[in-house]
């Protein structure tokens, strides 16, 4: 095997093993740090087409240039021109055709390595003062490490996008004044929000299996002062998945809760919501 | 876009002059504010103006919150406005955050920029107590200026020009500024004001290898006397000098202490 087929599977085999309790934000960061430290390049970074003005500086080694912004649409056609392959500077261009003049200071050779993903497409950025050989299997290295950056670099943008409407959504839904109670039909998971969580006495908000909420849900139903009567409607309610209920009076000691029943069907999820709220005396 | 729109740029002064003053406004005002300060140097220089994005004139379709989330973003601005104007031996005249993007600047495209005026300026307002840096800032004032802003912005901003301009004896200054404040889009106000006030360039101080003057202002809400002192100990090759006029925009309230200071450094 020879030197770079063995960069290239140390490659592979490092970005396998990233620790995956870490942050996913420093997964990027670490893959383009290993790409420089196995090809010896003198600099490394992303650059990320955020919207149709802004080419940002990430994940950059040295880290001085983190966050510069560069002007997208000249790299653009550059990339256009190039048929969006990797793009080997032998010699850097002199700075009138050279668009990343900026981030290519002092150094004689560099790298492009456009990197497709939804949203925001990203360069690699790779630039050597003292230039490598361009032999084919240094060319070959590069291509599989290209290919290994897209699956990290979709990776990463996914957990991130997955994170951020996360903890957009738990935001809108604790904030909610109601009690929201979500069953999955899958009998594993379900959730609560805040005032949910306070109602059925449970230790926090968030998920939590549906046996947990099923008992801490009885207990709050054998509370009531109206029991054979919301039996009754229980009945009706779950003799079919479609059925639903809303302004469902438990009467409790001191107070009434209204109670909505709602089936949650998409193709992804199918369960029922509960709706709690503080109905008058 | 074109960069003549985007940043409604205009030249005048000596156009044949080999020399050339820019000069770039801070937050909430725009190139006018220059308008006392540039006749005195009308006949030895080119002279740019321009206004940021987001602010002034400039093409309200050009702002992107992402492109000026940062300073960097408008100091890519004006690296494209050197270019695209061709323009050589550069004074870059930058008031209040302006002076920091001229510093980016010239960090990041060196050879662009050659002398950097700091008008008002402060690498970060946010005091420090973990390093002793005194800003002028505390977490608290922020928070509370910042709600003030989202809470009713017009409002804000009456207020706000006032302390800024201090010149009270002449009130129709704070309350141009105020006009300049209003226009501009609320979001983009309070996006571009917390870019700025919790913005932190003090370790790019020492990389700035260009002759610099740093202007101290007095009495001024913004930038208090130690920033200019902690700007002059920390940029490698610069000189400090004070405009005796109260308040954040010398170029307005003391135009010819301002001329007489850049003078003094060309």
């Amino acid at each position: 095997m020879s030197t770079w087929e063995h960069k290239a599977l140390n490659f592979i085999n490092q970005t396998g093993r990233w620790d995956k309790d870490k942050h996913i934000s420093s997964f990027l960061a670490f893959s383009i740090s290993l790409v420089k430290n196995l090809t010896e390049a003198d600099i490394a970074l992303q650059l990320e087409f955020e919207d149709e003005e802004t080419a940002k500086v990430k994940c950059a080694s040295p880290l001085h240039l983190n966050d510069m912004v560069l002007n997208p649409e000249p790299i653009k056609k550059l990339l256009y021109t190039q048929g969006f392959k990797t793009i080997y500077w032998r010699e850097i261009p002199p700075p009138k055709e050279n668009v990343f003049k900026e981030i290519l200071l002092a150094l004689s050779s560099a790298i492009i390595i456009p990197v497709n993903t939804s949203p925001n497409n990203s360069l690699l950025i790779l630039g050597w003062s003292e230039p490598p050989s361009f032999e084919p299997g240094f060319l070959e290295c590069i291509e599989t490490i290209r290919l290994r950056l897209k699956e990290i670099l979709v990776q990463s943008q996914q957990q991130i996008y997955f994170q951020r409407i996360a903890v957009r959504f738990a935001a809108i839904l604790h904030t909610i004044p109601h009690a929201l109670v979500f069953i999955n039909n899958d009998g594993f998971s379900g959730w609560v929000n805040q005032e949910g969580a306070a109602l059925l006495g449970l230790s926090g908000p968030g998920e939590q299996l549906p046996a947990v909420l099923s008992d801490a849900m009885m207990q709050l139903r054998n509370k009531t002062l109206n029991l054979e009567a919301i039996d009754r409607e229980a009945m009706h309610l779950f003799s079919s998945p479609e059925n639903s209920i809303s302004n469902w009076r438990w009467q409790m000691e001191n107070k009434v809760l209204l109670v909505s029943c709602l089936p949650v069907t998409t193709q992804q999820i199918s369960g029922r919501l509960w709706i709690f709220e503080n109905g008058d005396q | 876009m074109d960069i003549i729109l985007r940043n409604n740029i205009h030249v005048t002064g000596n156009l044949e002059s080999p020399q050339t003053l820019v000069f770039a406004h801070g937050f909430g005002i725009d190139q006018t504010s220059f308008s006392k300060v540039i006749p005195s140097f009308e006949h030895d220089y080119k002279i740019v103006l321009f206004d940021n994005v987001g602010g002034g004139k400039a093409n309200i379709k050009a702002y992107s919150p992402k492109r000026y989330e940062a300073m960097n973003g408008y100091a890519t601005d004006v690296a494209d406005i050197i270019q695209a104007l061709d323009l050589r031996q550069v004074t870059f005249v930058g008031h209040s955050v302006s002076g920091m993007t001229g510093m980016l600047t010239s960090i990041h495209y060196p050879g662009m920029i050659d002398k950097l005026v700091l008008l008002g300026s402060s690498p970060r307002y946010l005091n420090d107590p973990k390093d002793g840096y005194t800003g002028g800032f505390d977490h608290a004032t922020l928070t509370s200026l910042f709600e003030a802003m989202e809470a009713n912005y017009h409002a804000w901003a009456a207020g706000f020009s006032k302390v800024a301009m201090r010149n009270e004896d002449r009130p129709e200054l704070a309350a141009a500024f105020a006009k300049t404040l209003n226009d501009i889009r609320p979001d983009i106000a309070i996006q571009v004001a917390k870019a700025i006030f919790y913005l932190d360039y003090r370790k790019e101080l020492p990389k700035v290898t260009l002759p610099v003057l740093v202007v101290q202002t007095a009495n001024d809400i913004a930038v208090p006397a130690v920033v200019s002192e902690y700007l002059e100990a920390n940029i490698p090759n610069s000189r400090r000098t004070k405009v005796e006029t109260e308040g954040h925009f010398p170029q307005i309230s003391a135009p010819m202490e301002v001329v007489a200071a850049i003078q003094s450094f060309l």
